[in-house]
C-alpha cells in the first residue's frame, strides 16, 4: 500500500534490535572476553529503501525469502499486496579486533550509553513520523466521503 | 518482544549477586572458621554471555525466534588463592605452633572499589530497563494516532 510505512516500520524494528544488542553490551559489561555486538541496520534500511524505489511502479513487490512461508502471487495488477507484515532479518556484528581492558572485554559503558540514547531518539522520531502517517492517512479516509 | 528486558535483568540480577558477594567477603573480613574449619577466603563471582539453548538456535534458524543476545548469566562463584594474611596473635585459639593466625585474604579497600563497581554497573543496567521501556511506550503510542 504505501512503501513508507514499510520503510519506518523496518527502521522500528532495526533500532529495537539494536536497544537489544546495547543492552546485552551494558549487561555484560563485567563478563572476561565478551565483545561488544552491534546492530548495522542502517545498511539494512538501504537496501529496502532501494528495492522499494525499485519496484515502486511495477505491480510485484519484492517480498523477503522467509522459511515456512508460501508467497503469495500476484497475477493481476489490481491484486492487492500481500498484508503480512515484512520482516528483514538483523544480525549481530561481534567487534572481536578490540581489547579494551585486561580481561578482553572491549565495553565501554560511556559509548554504550551515548549509542544507547541516540537509538531511544531515533525510535522516538520513528514512532511519531508513523503515528502522524497514520493521521494524514485517517484524514484523507474521513474527509473523502462528505 | 520482551527480550530487552530479559537481557536487562539478567544484569541487574548478575551486578545484585556480586554485590552481595561482595558484601559477605567484607562480613567475613576476620572469619577464621568456615564450615571446613579453613579459614576464610575471599569469594568471586565469574560471570559469562549467556548463551542460546538448542531450541532457541533451532527457532531462530528457521525464522521464528527473536534474538541470539541472552544477556548475562554467573557462571561460578570462586575462591581466591592468593596467600592467607598472617598475623601474630598467640592467644587465638586458631594460631599455629608459631603464634601465627591465618587470616581471611580479603582486601577491604579492593572490595569497597569493587562495590562501586558493582552499584554503578546496576545503575546503568536500569538505565538501560528505562529506556526499553520508554521505547515501548512509543510503541504503543502510535496506535493511538
Amino acid at each position: 500500500m504505501d512503501s513508507t510505512i514499510n520503510l519506518l516500520q523496518i527502521g522500528l524494528d532495526g533500532a529495537k534490535k539494536r536497544q537489544e544488542a546495547i543492552s546485552n553490551n551494558i549487561a555484560n559489561v563485567d563478563t572476561p572476553d565478551y565483545k561488544r555486538k552491534d546492530v548495522d541496520f542502517l545498511s539494512v534500511l538501504k537496501k529496502e529503501k532501494a528495492a522499494n524505489d525499485n519496484n515502486q511502479n511495477s505491480f510485484s513487490v519484492s517480498q523477503p525469502t522467509r522459511p515456512n512461508r508460501p508467497e503469495m502471487t500476484m497475477t493481476n495488477n489490481k491484486h492487492l499486496n500481500s498484508l503480512r507484515t515484512k520482516q528483514s532479518e538483523f544480525s549481530f556484528n561481534t567487534e572481536k579486533n578490540t581489547k579494551y581492558r585486561n580481561d578482553k572485554n572491549n565495553v565501554d559503558i560511556d559509548t554504550e550509553m551515548a549509542e544507547m540514547a541516540k537509538t531511544n531518539l531515533y525510535y522516538r522520531t520513528l514512532a511519531q513520523r508513523i503515528s502522524s502517517k497514520f493521521s494524514s492517512l485517517n484524514d484523507v479516509i474521513s474527509k473523502g466521503g462528505s | 518482544m520482551f527480550d530487552n528486558f530479559n537481557i536487562s535483568s539478567s544484569g541487574l540480577t548478575a551486578q545484585r549477586l556480586r554485590m552481595d558477594i561482595i558484601s559477605e567477603n567484607i562480613a567475613n573480613v576476620n572469619t577464621t572458621r568456615n564450615a571446613d574449619g579453613d579459614p576464610y577466603r575471599r569469594k568471586i563471582p565469574v560471570f559469562s554471555e549467556k548463551t542460546s539453548s538448542f531450541n532457541q538456535v533451532l527457532k531462530s534458524k528457521m525464522g521464528q525466534g527473536s534474538s541470539d543476545a541472552k544477556g548475562v548469566e554467573v557462571d561460578s562463584i570462586t575462591e581466591d588463592q592468593s596467600p592467607l594474611k598472617m598475623k601474630y596473635d598467640p592467644q587465638h585459639p586458631d594460631a599455629n605452633e608459631n603464634g601465627y593466625v591465618a587470616m581471611p585474604n580479603v582486601n577491604i579497600s579492593s572490595e569497597m572499589v569493587d562495590m562501586i563497581s558493582a552499584s554503578r554497573a546496576y545503575e546503568a543496567n536500569v538505565t538501560a530497563l528505562e529506556t526499553a521501556k520508554d521505547m515501548a511506550k512509543q510503541a504503543l503510542r502510535i496506535s493511538q494516532g
